[in-house]
């Protein structure tokens, strides 16, 4: 089993974690598979720099290190602590249901193989599922930010875009200075933390962790 | 060259060092003040130095780091001319904003005002001294941007955010539909952005082009400049800023309109006759118009912005001149049209800004912006008097002052023009005669009306006081003041300098100066005539004064007391009242609304009278039209329902259309992708990931 069969399979799962994601109504789930999919692709610059018959550079170690610390530990770890302390545990009425949303993010996906296959690149990329499959990761986390009620779920659906744009940047891998994505890393940081005090004041003023109460400021 | 740069420099570290400084105000203070005057003075010597001929044109060309345009600075006589003009009016108001604003810190963020006024000035040195459209756009939006903050500074009253906003919008949309399509049609046709390269962008044989450029040029520079009907901004603006602000808008800030037309006019092969018996009816509306209505209002910053489209009115007629000599191929009037538009541009300068600082003083002892309520200042603040006196002599044009010499340029290129054998051209210079002198007559109604009632006579409302202003304020005024004697005193050698700017605009060879030495020799006669009859009118008043003859006993009485035994305040000519017979004869093109309470009975209790004149361009083109496009955006509200999914829906639906374009039209590569991309891309798996996708999603 070559490295090439790693990779694309690791990038399948990828997707299905994605509609597994969505397919999920405990939030404390959602929160798992998001960081399971991370722990897959922390292994991908790895595997990239394995792909072009080189060994890994500290670059690529640097960036798969942070990566796990960051969201398969320290971020994970934060949202389940809110949902334990939540006390909230599941979805409820989403705008779009659970079944419904399965289907939309499967064409979602046909959508963006087709378009991957058509855009113009600035280089060949490694593998040929990688540009699909960030097209893919990132409009279903957009999906998710569009479809679900709770913050948390609005967190998540975030972070699966952020994982969208992490295999993107795969891409760019080389040209990328390390800085830039130890930053993107910060700020991915900065965003859950804030973000997790938001929904905490959220739940303390009404009690729940719904934002459907948050339309106040519309026209009339 | 470098001197421009230098001011530059300095007027960056002035507003730098105003805002570091701002817990210091008064080290702010001073340190952006004088950056301004010290700025002001280095323009005016590279100004003086270009137009004396002792400096030719010249560039900087510096590196940048936009792909787009390049930073060069040119200095040419036009510039020049008006370097010149901001140089000194910046100065001077940079003397007076010493004592102005001295006061107000600690109420006010003083640094912050100072500090846009360093960039106001910048912007304008960076706006006349382009050498490319880039460059010209950022000085020009950073002037727009600097004035605009500067007009809203005192933004918690309402009525001067609606002037700031006004201000704004009027602005961008003149630079939107007309300055940047103009440099976008040059741009298009020379394919560079250079403004070396476009003079002859456009052939003389296509004139319908050129006037079409010339006309949008028309409106966008208008906009700025305040021409009918984009004048609208004005009256609105100009009450609502700090008076130094106004001063400086007025004087300089709408000249870079001027500035931008000329150097359009520069650009383009003559045009028709028609494009400029166009400009000189445009022209004569506007002035006539605006003097109208500058006679109806109450407020006087209100009037003086008014005055500053009247004479806008002129000095778009003189270039409305300069056109038509243009055009006809007559010298003499291209040289008199448009050196009288230049000199006016100086001369309104220099008035206009005296008297806008004049009244800021009276509104900053007073506190009250209608005239209505004043009167009597000259007893309490006469040097003050005595400037804002000089300041309505030479806007009136009154010989021997400065604004004279402008509009006798002007007169004698009319005269001359109406005594061309070609009916329509001879016809609109006879008009623009008869509207200059309309204009003239309307002007001193309305000044003496406003000296008169807010100096002479009695304080009509007991609770207004008026202090006398302080030096550094009179300083500057005086700095002007002087400015408009030295013009009309020295128009012989001012023929010499305006010949170097001509140069630039009219066509190369031309004498301008054999034209000038004709026409200003009388004017020299007028001046000394006038000169000596004021010194008569001065002598016998003083030999009256000396004289000591007890039946002339003078004694100092309230003003109109008449020989009432109980006269009151309440019974003074008001300044509606004075202008009142006017104001009704041209009720047809005023169309002031009156809201009467007619008295009942033999004792009747409830009478009142209002008039209000409103403004035709507003009342019947703006407020229509804004209105319209309100209630279509009206329409837009069920968009925002305030929920964030929503407006992520939006965001993902903008993605996904972007991505299909992208994908299927292709149309922000170069490169043919769509057709090359398949064979390399992802034929093989794409398939199987479809598949995958699809499995999960019964």
């Amino acid at each position: 089993m070559n490295v090439q069969a790693v990779t694309d399979s690791v990038l399948v799962l990828v997707i299905l974690l994605n509609l597994g994601m969505l397919a999920s109504s405990r939030l404390a789930t959602g929160v798992r598979l998001f960081a399971l999919q991370s722990l897959l692709l922390a292994f991908l610059p790895l595997a990239e720099e394995a792909l072009e018959a080189q060994s890994p550079g500290i670059h690529a170690f640097i960036i798969a290190g942070g990566t796990i610390a960051m969201k398969v530990v320290l971020i994970p770890y934060i949202l389940l602590r809110i949902i334990r302390t939540g006390e909230v545990h599941r979805e409820v009425e989403p705008f779009i249901g659970f079944t419904a949303s399965v289907f939309v993010g499967a064409l979602l996906v046909i959508g963006s193989f087709a378009v991957a296959m058509r855009l113009p690149l600035p280089a060949p990329p490694a593998s040929k599922l990688i540009v699909p499959v960030a097209l893919s990761t990132l409009l279903l986390g957009l999906l998710t930010l569009v479809s679900r009620v709770k913050a948390i779920t609005q967190v998540l659906g975030f972070l699966v875009l952020e994982n969208g744009i992490f295999i993107l940047g795969l891409l760019l891998l080389k040209q990328t200075p390390l800085l830039v994505e130890l930053g993107i890393l910060l700020d991915l940081f900065v965003g859950v933390f804030i973000m997790a005090i938001v929904v905490y004041h959220i739940r303390r003023e009404f009690d729940h962790m719904d934002t459907h109460l948050l339309d106040a400021l519309k026209e009339t | 060259m470098i001197a421009v740069a230098l001011s530059l420099a300095i007027l960056g570290c002035g507003a730098l060092g105003s805002i570091v400084l701002a817990r210091r105000p008064h080290a702010a203070l001073f340190v952006s003040l004088a950056s301004i005057v010290l700025a002001g003075i280095i323009c005016c010597a590279t100004a003086v130095r270009t137009l004396l001929g002792a400096a030719s044109p010249e560039t900087l060309s510096v590196s940048w780091p936009l792909p787009i345009g390049s930073a060069t600075l040119a200095l040419d006589g036009l510039s020049a001319w008006f370097l010149l003009v901001i140089g000194a009016v910046s100065t001077a108001v940079a003397v007076y904003c010493w004592d102005y604003f001295r006061a107000s810190i600690g109420h006010e963020a003083i640094w912050a005002a100072t500090a846009l006024l360093n960039i106001l000035v910048a912007a304008m040195v960076l706006t006349v001294c382009a050498g490319d459209v880039v460059l010209f756009m950022v000085g020009w939006e950073l002037m727009s941007l600097s004035a605009f903050l500067l007009v809203g500074f005192h933004h918690r009253d309402a009525r001067t955010r609606h002037g700031a906003w006004m201000y704004l919008i009027a602005t961008h949309l003149g630079t939107a539909f007309g300055v940047l399509p103009v440099f976008g049609a040059f741009t298009a046709a020379t394919g560079s952005t250079a403004f070396a390269g476009f003079a002859g962008a456009f052939d003389p044989s296509r004139a319908a082009i050129g006037a079409i450029v010339f006309f949008l040029g028309l409106v966008g520079f208008g906009t700025k400049a305040g021409l009918m009907p984009m004048h609208v901004w004005l009256p609105e603006a100009h009450p609502v800023a700090p008076s130094p602000v106004s001063a400086l808008m007025s004087a300089v800030v709408i000249k870079m309109g001027v500035y931008g037309l000329l150097r359009l006019i520069t650009w383009l092969p003559p045009l028709s006759r028609a494009c400029a018996v166009a400009v000189v009816a445009i022209a004569v509306i506007t002035g006539v118009m605006a003097i109208l209505y500058a006679l109806a209002q109450r407020q006087y910053k209100r009037m003086l912005a008014y005055s500053s489209v009247e004479n806008i009115g002129i000095i778009i007629l003189g270039i409305g001149l300069g056109m038509l000599g243009r055009a006809t191929h007559q010298p003499i009037l291209t040289t008199l049209g448009f050196g009288g538009a230049l000199l006016h541009v100086l001369n309104h300068a220099l008035f206009k800004g005296l008297l806008f600082l004049s009244a800021g003083a009276v509104l900053r002892a007073t506190r009250v912006d209608n005239v209505e309520r004043l009167g009597g200042i000259a007893r309490s603040d006469p040097v003050n008097a005595g400037l804002f006196a000089l300041g309505c002599a030479a806007i009136c044009g009154l010989p021997p002052l400065n604004g004279f010499v402008g509009e006798f340029l002007i007169y004698a290129g009319l005269l001359h023009g109406a005594a061309l054998n070609s009916l329509l051209v001879a016809a609109s210079a006879l008009v623009g005669v008869a509207a200059l002198a309309l204009i003239g007559g309307l002007a001193l109604a309305g000044f003496s009306k406003l000296y008169g009632v807010m100096f002479l006579g009695e304080p009509r409302d007991a609770q207004v006081r008026a202090h006398a202003t302080p030096p550094f304020m009179l300083a500057g005024m005086a700095m002007l003041a002087l400015g408009c004697i030295a013009i009309a005193v020295g128009a012989r050698p001012l023929g010499g300098a305006l010949s170097v700017p001509l140069a630039v605009i009219a066509a190369p060879g031309l004498d301008p100066r054999a034209y000038f030495d004709a026409v200003l020799s009388p004017l020299a006669w007028v001046s000394i005539m006038s000169l000596l009859a004021l010194g008569a009118a001065g002598a016998l008043v003083a030999l009256r004064r000396r004289s000591d003859r007890p039946e002339l006993a003078v004694e100092r009485q309230s003003t109109w007391g008449c020989g009432y035994s109980a006269p009151t305040a309440r019974m003074q000519y008001t300044g509606s009242s004075y202008v009142w017979k006017l104001a009704q004869g041209f009720r047809s093109l005023l169309r002031p609304r009156r809201l009467v309470t007619q008295p009942e009975g033999v004792f009747a209790t409830q009478v009142s009278l209002k008039t209000e004149t409103a403004d035709a361009a507003i009342a019947l083109g703006y407020q229509p039209t804004f209105r319209a496009v309100a209630r279509v955006c009206e329409r837009l509200w069920p968009l925002q329902r305030g929920r964030i999914q929503q407006y992520l829906m939006y965001i993902v639906a903008t993605l996904l259309i972007v991505f299909a374009v992208e994908a299927w039209l292709a149309p922000f590569s170069n490169e043919s992708p769509s057709k090359v991309q398949p064979d390399t891309a992802l034929r093989s798996s794409a398939p199987e990931g479809s598949q995958s996708g699809g499995n999960r999603s019964p």
